[in-house]
Parts: C-alpha cells; sequence; structure tokens
C-alpha cells in the first residue's frame, strides 16, 4: 500500500488503444476528449496503479513524495493520523510511502524523499540530521533540523484542574500511569500548574499509580476528583469505583485526555483535532518545500473541552 | 493547485446535506453553533475555497491598537518593536493602525479608550498586559474582534497570541543540562503573571526529565511585589547555572552577581529569555529564547482577517515558538 509506482502514459495507451497525447489530455482535464474515452483512460489509468493528479497539468508542478513514518500505533491518540494524512496527499494528488519504525535506520538515505513525517514518540537525538523538510508528530523535542507538532497538553490539563476547581473540587487526585509517552510529562506539569493557579498544594499521595494507593488514603482526605491521563485509564478508574459502589460523578469526578475508542463513555476530557494536526503537518512541509525557510518551530495544538458527564458538582453536598 | 473541494465533498465529510454546509459557511444560520463551527473547520482543512463568503470589507479595515502607558514609555522598547510589527503586518493585509496608549487611570476606571469609542474601528489589537476589567467593559461595549498580544487570560472571551513560554523555557533549561549542568536555578516571580508560571513550568520539566532536584533555595524573585521592581536577592551558596525568566532579570543576576566577585560565564551560567535587551552590555553576550514577534504580529493580523470576514467564530489561543539564540553566557561543564 502507497508504494509510488512508475507507470507511464505509454502503457496506458497501449492498454487503451489511444494515442499518448489523447492520455495526457484525458488525464490533465484538457479539452478534446470525449467523456466516454475520458473515462475509459482514467479507469485503465488508477487500474494500473498511477496516481491521477487532479487539475495540474503535465507541465507544472512535480509531485510531492512524502515519506511517512507511523512508529506508534499502540499510542491511540496518534494512530488514524497517518490514514489522514494519506488522504490529504492522495487529494493533492501527490505521493507517498507508509514506512514504520524498522525504517528508522535508513532514515536520509532516500534520495528520491521530498519530505518526512515521523509520528510518535522515538530517540529524536539519534536520529541523523535531516537533510529534507520532516516534521514529527507526537512529542516536543529540541532540534533545530525538525518541526514538531504537538497536542498542547500541559495547557490542556490546566483546563481540566480549572474546570474541576470551577465545579467545586480543591482534592484533586492524579492518576500516573506509567509510560514513556513525551505528552504525558506535559500533562503532569499542567496538572502541577493547574493546582498552583487555584492555590492548592501539591501532595505527594495524592499522586498515584493505581487505586490501591487511592483507598490506602484517609476518606476524610481522599481526593474528590481523579485525573487521568487518557480515556481508558478513565474507564478502568470508573469501573474500579462503581465495584465498591461509587457512583461518578455524583460521589467522585473523574476526566480523561485526549478522545475516547468507546464513542458511548462520555468522559470528561481534552479533545485535539487529529485533522488539524494531520492538515498542519502537510501544510508545514509543503510551505518549507516551496521556499518557506522559517526556522523550525514547536506548534502546539490547543484542545477543546468535552464537558461530558463524568465531572460533578461538589459545591451542593 | 489542488483539486477543487466542492459543497458535497464537505457534505460527505460532514455527514450532513449540501444545503446545510452552504448555510453554514455563509452564515445564514439554521444550524447550532457547534455544528456550524465543525462544518467550517472541516471545509477550512479540506482547502474550500472562502473568498465568495468574504465580506468586502475586510480590506481597508481600521484597527484599533491599544497598548498601556506603563510598557510603551521611551526607552522601554519591547512593547514598541511589537507594535512596529503589528502596523507592518496590518500594512501588508491594507489595514489602516491607530495607536493608543492607556494610561492607568483610563485603565482602572474602565474608561472606553477614544479609538474605540469613535465607532469607526474594525478591529482591536491589545499589546501588553492590561486589567481583565477593563477589556471585558470593551468586549461588553463593542462587538469587535480582539486580538490580546503578550498576555492571555482564560476567563477572557477573545483571542490571544503568546510566546510559548512553556516550550521556551524548557528550550533554555535543556541547554544548560546539555552543557553538562545539574545544579540549575530559576530566576522569575512565579506569581506575577501566567506567562512566568509557564516559563517555571517548563523548567521544572526540563528538570524533572533529567532526573535533576528542584532547589527551593535556587528559585529567585525578580521583582517586588505589588509594585514590580525588579530586585534579585542571592542566596548563599549558588548552583553552577541560573535559567532566568527574562533577559531583563538576567542582567540584573549579572549586577548581583558582579558585586560578589562572580562573574558570568566562568562563575556561573545564564540563560535568558526574549532576545530584547535595550542598552545594556550584558544583552550582547546572553544566550536566550528568541520571541518572534513578526511571527506573533502576523497570527494576530490572520484571527482579525478571520473574525472580520466571518470564516471564524471560536476565540484562539495561539502560541508562538521560536528559536534559542546562542551566545557566551554559558560555559559547559564536566
Amino acid at each position: 500500500m502507497g508504494k509510488r509506482k512508475n507507470v507511464k502514459l505509454e502503457d496506458i495507451a497501449n492498454a487503451t488503444g489511444v494515442s499518448i497525447v489523447t492520455v495526457s489530455n484525458a488525464l490533465y482535464g484538457k479539452k478534446g476528449v470525449s467523456e466516454n474515452v475520458r473515462n475509459k483512460v482514467i479507469k485503465e489509468a488508477e487500474r494500473q496503479g498511477y496516481k491521477v493528479r487532479g487539475n495540474r497539468g503535465l507541465e507544472n508542478q512535480k509531485i510531492i513524495r512524502f515519506d511517512i513514518y507511523d512508529l506508534d500505533s499502540s499510542n491511540i491518540n496518534l494512530n488514524d493520523i497517518s490514514k489522514i494524512i494519506v488522504k490529504i496527499i492522495n487529494a493533492r494528488g501527490d505521493e507517498y510511502r507508509l514506512l514504520g519504525a524498522k525504517d528508522l535506520k535508513d532514515f536520509g538515505h532516500n534520495i528520491d524523499t521530498d519530505c518526512n513525517i515521523i509520528i510518535g514518540d522515538f530517540d529524536d537525538e539519534s536520529l541523523p540530521k535531516a537533510e529534507v523538510p520532516t516534521v514529527v508528530i507526537g512529542f516536543g523535542g529540541i532540534r533545530t533540523d525538525l518541526d514538531y507538532i504537538i497536542p498542547d497538553c500541559f495547557h490542556g490539563m490546566a483546563q481540566i484542574i480549572q474546570q474541576l476547581v470551577y465545579h467545586g473540587h480543591r482534592r484533586i487526585g492524579y492518576m500516573n500511569t506509567i509510560d514513556n509517552y513525551n505528552v504525558k510529562m506535559d500533562e503532569y506539569m499542567g496538572y502541577l500548574s493547574g493546582l498552583m493557579s487555584n492555590g492548592l498544594p501539591e501532595r505527594e499521595y495524592y499522586i498515584f499509580n493505581n487505586m490501591e494507593d487511592y483507598w490506602k488514603i484517609d476518606a476524610a482526605e481522599r481526593p474528590t476528583a481523579i485525573v487521568c491521563t487518557g480515556c481508558s485509564e478513565a474507564t478502568s478508574v470508573i469501573n474500579e469505583l462503581s465495584q465498591k459502589g461509587i457512583k461518578v460523578p455524583e460521589d467522585v469526578s473523574v476526566t480523561g485526555f485526549f478522545d475516547q475508542v468507546d464513542q458511548d463513555a462520555n468522559i470528561t476530557t481534552m479533545s485535539y483535532s487529529k485533522s488539524e494536526i494531520a492538515a498542519l503537518s502537510v501544510k508545514l512541509l509543503t510551505d518549507r518545500i516551496i521556499g518557506n525557510r522559517a526556522p523550525m518551530n514547536t506548534y502546539a495544538i490547543q484542545g477543546i473541552f468535552r464537558e461530558n458527564s463524568t465531572i460533578g458538582n461538589i459545591l451542593n453536598r | 493547485m489542488e483539486s477543487k473541494v466542492k459543497l458535497k465533498d464537505i457534505a460527505k465529510e460532514t455527514g450532513v446535506s449540501i444545503v446545510t454546509v452552504s448555510n453554514a459557511l455563509a452564515g445564514r444560520g439554521g444550524v447550532s453553533d457547534e455544528i456550524q463551527e465543525k462544518i467550517i473547520g472541516i471545509a477550512k482543512q479540506m482547502g474550500y475555497d472562502f473568498t465568495r463568503y468574504e465580506k468586502k470589507d475586510a480590506n481597508g479595515a481600521s484597527l484599533a491598537v491599544l497598548v498601556p502607558a506603563k510598557d510603551i514609555s521611551v526607552g522601554n522598547s519591547f512593547y514598541w518593536e511589537m507594535y512596529e510589527k503589528v502596523a507592518y503586518a496590518a500594512a501588508k493585509r491594507h489595514f489602516f493602525t491607530s495607536l493608543e496608549m492607556i494610561d492607568s487611570e483610563t485603565e482602572g476606571q474602565n474608561v472606553i479608550p477614544q479609538t474605540v469609542a469613535s465607532g469607526k474601528m474594525d478591529g482591536i489589537v491589545i499589546i501588553g498586559r492590561a486589567e481583565s476589567s477593563f477589556i471585558k467593559k470593551i468586549l461588553a461595549t463593542v462587538k469587535l474582534p480582539l486580538v490580546i498580544m503578550d498576555s492571555y487570560n482564560t476567563d477572557l472571551n477573545c483571542d490571544c497570541v503568546i510566546s510559548n513560554s512553556y516550550v521556551g523555557m524548557y528550550k533554555t533549561t535543556k541547554y544548560l543540562i546539555s552543557h553538562g549542568h545539574k545544579k540549575i536555578g530559576f530566576v522569575g516571580t512565579i506569581a506575577l503573571n501566567r506567562n512566568i508560571k509557564d516559563r517555571y513550568f517548563g523548567y521544572r520539566k526540563a528538570m524533572t526529565e533529567a532526573g535533576l532536584t528542584i532547589s527551593e533555595e535556587w528559585i529567585l524573585d525578580d521583582r517586588t511585589l505589588p509594585e514590580q521592581n525588579i530586585r534579585v536577592e542571592l542566596p548563599d551558596s549558588l548552583p553552577t547555572a541560573f535559567a532566568c525568566a527574562s533577559d531583563f532579570s538576567a542582567a540584573y543576576l549579572n549586577k548581583e552577581l558582579n558585586k560578589r566577585g562572580l562573574s558570568i560565564p566562568e562563575d556561573i551560567s545564564v540563560t535568558g529569555y526574549d532576545n530584547y535587551l535595550f542598552g545594556d552590555d550584558f544583552g550582547n553576550t546572553i544566550t536566550t529564547y528568541n520571541v518572534d514577534m513578526a511571527k506573533m504580529a502576523e497570527e494576530a493580523m490572520d484571527i482579525m482577517h478571520e473574525k472580520m470576514s466571518g470564516t471564524t467564530i471560536t476565540n484562539q489561543l495561539r502560541y508562538v515558538d521560536s528559536y534559542i539564540v546562542e551566545r557566551s553566557s554559558v560555559r559547559t561543564i564536566k
């Protein structure tokens, strides 16, 4: 899938019995070709794997060749982004190759690649210098030869804490699942920042790795809200709470982060647009290819707070 | 250049009818605000050509640029430069700008500025920190797009463009760490405003990631509160480096270190923030994080254009990142 093919106009001409000029005119929407012939040519071209370029003429605009490294399909927040990017690239009439983590060792060796997109967490210090425009999606580094696009989890998590405070919560716990994602650190800083903005103290015992630690806290001191770093974590927490007869959100509020896999779950969360991230990655690369020499930056995408139904007001209790 | 996106493509993508898409894009109503935003958002991402919907008066628009007088006095030129970038970005788009300085009395008494009260303006830009109540009064009185630059308040219903303090300070702290420093302090008054708080957390992120301890005695305030006069008090023991929340504080820190017979970078390494130190020799030596004012001005004008032509109705908070400027205030230690 996504392999760039080398189909020539002659191949299509031979298969359809028309001239190369007619094939070219048919593919690029030029006049002088009947609808019948045009459809026949396009069909044969697509069958042979030739990518029709929309309204671009033959004589101009070279096709841009993207290498997409999709590294981290276990991170549900990043999967599907490569699919959206592929859709955008196809709509533009450009070409792509879909690669994986094992291909990163060959990064920079492909001479026919115009630009790269790397999706997921990786050791950006070991990657060779990028000779062509390259965008990293999913974490923020500081290399000056790469653009980074990240969901702004720091400010996003601070917003969740703020919403909890607006709902009357002062004892806010943090479920810290252990993993290596760089964005989790941003979420944690956002939690701390949210506490600080509202004059709430940082308490070590409010940060736990599992619900056993939560139950160990004295009932009078126990958090009235549990902040999770993802929606599936939030779902686990809600299930554990309900097993002990604790109702969410009436007794305890629970929040997640990013989108939820199960659309019915209705978890209070921050949502980031994958389409926005995908579109920005392509735009950054195509801008650089046409000559934009701005320095490489980190682009922090803002999220939208989804109130849903796992956040409750404790002011009335 | 791209194949033309049609209404039916958008209808397919959003799951509504073509008529609904058309009404949403033209702002004719008939759909909830949420759905309208979603349709417009998806149309933009797909590259739909909005020019037919742009109101003709987006060209030649007049913008009031308000700056608190305390931030733009002569010799205090950070915000003068920001104003210059705004005026330039505006002029490129054929917008006219009128600068009005807001004195603290006008601000304190929530008086509507003259340029705004004149009724001749199509949009407002506020550069620097103005009181929330003052801004709220303006928003309540006039229904104009309003973009704030270089400061933000989450409780305000308007657009904001600021430099990404969290990312910037993360970069400067990582720079120190990559040069071998493990004992790193922070200079900035965290309670002063949200920008400085964000910078503290960028510093903290870098330290936490590297497994380094943050020592409370090396977190130094740089302002007295509430007067906001600059003052840095050195503790008895010192770290090997300080990540400062502004070039201004770094320069003041330099003076205090000199009083103790210490110099930068031989004894202590220092990084700043802003890349803007007017009239100080130290400014030519400081390694710092650049604030890309030109880019911020462009973003602000983009938002203004989108708001005035109706292509966006929600408020945005845009963070602008930039690069580290390496000079000579950091020494590598083993």
